[in-house]
């Protein structure tokens, strides 16, 4: 019932345009080379600010789908995929391009993005209550174990190196730590300003690490190369005879596989798209009748790793909403967009926003269907959005980037803020560090903390002791069993990138 | 850019992965080092009551501490994937640096040189006069290089200028109630 009046209330004129803006822009971003749906949200997150929860948290939600969507159009038409699950899909993708078949490999990602992003939608708003309403029984001994699996996402954005992934982490940690110390109200590393005594802001902080730094870092090119790859796309006339929707149905098992397969990893966090879609392709290889067509432009192959990837979206949001831990690096900057709304997600926020939550679920699913609509109509001509010159294209992100800064409390610091970690940012890229363990370990750390120290008090400083609780120990047995998940996927991964 | 520096860009090689891996972990050594060592008697209150619970320098000091474990790990694992490291990382040093490429670090401090000048004088001026200048010195510059007529660049970064400026100040101020400097 919630769910029906969640769709009567994203089904309003407004809300939808919002869902479209997102989306649309989602796309672009995706089609961008160089520019990633986190970046998108990042960005745009600051201009929710004035907005209701619906709409603004639709758009978000909006950029994440079209932004994954978006990502495949440049890894099927210029072989430069900005994700591991798009670099899945460029595999055949960019053959079946060059085999002149880019208009069905794009229809094909599609369509395949649409149901893996359906079915995603449906698993989550039927599980997501239910885990809420276990999640109410928690208090600070089981919160602490919840968060330590949540901490094990570190591991699994971490990319090649385990330990440059922790000690980024740690990195984090340190960050999160300015400010009062959230038990007894002391000062923390604020050296003397005021600004500092609240903590760093979520967005000030990801919008430097996500958007500036990334900026930097393509700087570099300038003058060298106009783009990360110097091929042209393929030319697609929109009007020529390609895969009809009776041809893709063939696909539908693979597809559904992939769905389910990206939903079920995609609740587990930190695993991510990028698993999800390789695993997805070897099931589709391994059942296939002609393994030997994969890689070679077969559209099987797009169908698993696009479905996949696109079933993590909704999936992921089932750990950020009902325990308050992000799933992978997109949901974490999501998760600032609703502590802006006021909608702290953990158990509580079923009980409180219960009907905004529901119509938020809605939304994923208007959001794929407005995907479909156009990519299914646009998608040759968003490919023309990757010849956009970079000189262009950078002086606007720096513009949004001190724009959306400034308007979280009208205050310079934050700009200061971004641009401290637009630094910090770039130099973390140039060491071949990953980013996405330090904005986990950022948003997960004081959580941790104050969770632990909670527990302490509770137990009288005997540890040992949140054994007795048996929730406690579940999360425990979890944090481990996703620990050893990711690191045999990780190597699996490894080895398939060579 | 003289011949000798373009020279130097071209012969740009990376680092060695293992020399590289080494460098990390000494700087991480250095931060958990200076963390544990200085920030953290310096900049943690103390004046509380701890008989209860944790002190608040307790996870500070448990993260310093992971730091300089992993970071000697770390740079452990790179001396034995190269036992000649330390003998072959000056000469490393030596190499890189002679090979950095300007053209790289030219953009990137011109990039952020010129974000800290807009942040400085957006305190002083407003949005609306500084972005359209901003846009279009950093566009003219990141468009060096490029194949458009210096004609076409100079029409198209002017006219973003004043497009941007014009769409993001009406978003903000007029769509989103949200004041801008």
């Amino acid at each position: 019932m919630l769910l029906l009046n969640g769709f009567i209330e994203v089904l309003n004129p407004l809300v939808l345009i919002w869902l479209f803006i997102g989306t649309f822009a989602g796309i672009m971003i995706g089609a961008m080379p160089g520019l990633t749906a986190t970046m998108g949200i990042a960005l745009l997150v600051p201009i929710t600010f004035s907005m209701p929860p619906l709409p603004s948290i639709g758009m978000l939600l909006g950029i994440y789908c079209g932004g994954m969507y978006g990502g495949s159009l440049t890894a099927i038409l210029i072989n430069t995929p900005g994700t591991p699950a798009a670099a899945a899909t460029a595999m055949d993708g960019y053959e079946l391009n060059k085999q002149g078949r880019g208009t069905d490999a794009l229809k094909m990602a599609i369509f395949s993005s649409v149901i893996g992003g359906l079915i995603s939608a449906v698993i989550l708003s039927t599980i997501a209550p239910l885990m809420a309403s276990l999640a109410l029984k928690f208090g600070p001994p089981e919160y602490f174990a919840v968060i330590t699996l949540g901490l094990t996402i570190v591991c699994g954005v971490s990319g090649k190196s385990l330990i440059k992934g922790l000690l980024i982490g740690c990195l984090g940690l340190i960050f999160s730590c300015v400010g009062y110390d959230p038990i007894q109200g002391l000062p923390r590393m604020d050296f003397g300003n005021y600004n500092l005594s609240g903590g760093l802001n979520l967005i000030a902080v990801l919008i430097g690490l996500f958007a500036l730094s990334e900026v930097l870092v393509q700087s570099e090119r300038i003058g060298k190369s106009r783009h990360t790859s110097s091929l042209e796309p393929h030319s697609i006339d929109a009007k020529e005879t390609s895969i009809s929707i009776r041809e893709m149905t063939r696909y539908l098992g693979t597809i559904t596989k992939g769905g389910l397969i990206g939903t079920f990893i995609g609740a587990i966090p930190g695993i991510g798209g990028g698993v999800a879609a390789f695993m997805s392709y070897n099931e589709a290889k391994r059942v296939s009748k002609n393994p030997e067509k994969f890689g070679k432009g077969e559209l099987a192959g797009v169908a698993a790793s696009e479905s996949a990837n696109n079933g993590v979206t909704g999936a992921t949001l089932i750990p950020l909403l009902t325990l308050s831990i992000p799933g992978d690096v997109c949901t974490a900057v999501l998760l600032g967009a609703f502590m802006i709304q006021d909608l702290t997600p953990g158990p509580l926020l079923f009980e409180k926003h219960g009907p905004v939550v529901f119509a938020i679920f809605a939304s994923l699913f208007i959001v794929n269907i407005i995907m479909l609509v156009i990519a299914w109509f646009g998608s040759s001509y968003f490919a023309k959005v990757s010849k956009v010159p970079n000189y262009l294209l950078y002086p606007v992100i720096i513009i949004l980037c001190a724009v959306g800064t400034y308007v979280i409390n009208s205050n310079f610091f934050e700009i200061a803020t971004m641009l401290f970690f637009g630094i910090i940012g770039y130099v973390i890229r140039k060491l071949d560090m990953p980013i996405g363990p330090f904005l986990i370990a950022f948003i997960l750390g004081p959580l941790f903390e104050s969770n632990l120290r909670r527990t302490m008090i509770l137990f009288d400083n005997n540890l040992a002791l949140v054994y007795t609780r048996p929730i406690s120990v579940v999360f425990f047995i979890l944090a481990a069993l996703s620990l050893f998940f990711i690191l045999r996927n990780q190597s699996q991964i490894n080895k398939l990138e060579g | 850019m003289s011949n000798q520096v373009k020279t130097m860009a071209q012969n740009h090689l990376p680092m060695n992965p293992n020399h590289k891996n080494f460098l990390v972990g000494l700087l991480f050594m250095l931060v958990g080092v200076l963390f544990l060592a200085v920030i953290i008697p310096t900049q943690i209150g103390t004046a509380g009551d701890f008989s209860f619970g944790l002190p608040p320098d307790f996870f500070p000091k448990i993260i310093g501490w992971i730091i300089v474990m992993l970071s000697a790990v770390f740079m452990i694992q790179s001396l034995l994937k190269n036992r000649e490291l330390l003998q072959t990382l000056p000469g490393e040093l030596q190499r890189v640096s002679k090979t950095i490429d300007i053209v790289i670090i030219r953009n990137v401090v011109v990039v952020f040189v010129t974000c800290l000048l807009y942040y400085f004088l957006l305190q002083i001026s407003s949005f609306i006069i500084i972005s359209p200048i901003f846009i279009f010195l950093l566009g003219i510059f990141l468009s060096l290089g490029n194949k458009a007529t210096v004609k076409k660049r100079i029409i198209l970064v002017f006219t973003l200028a004043i497009v941007t400026t014009a769409v993001v100040f009406y978003a903000f101020e007029y769509l989103l109630h949200v004041k801008l400097p």
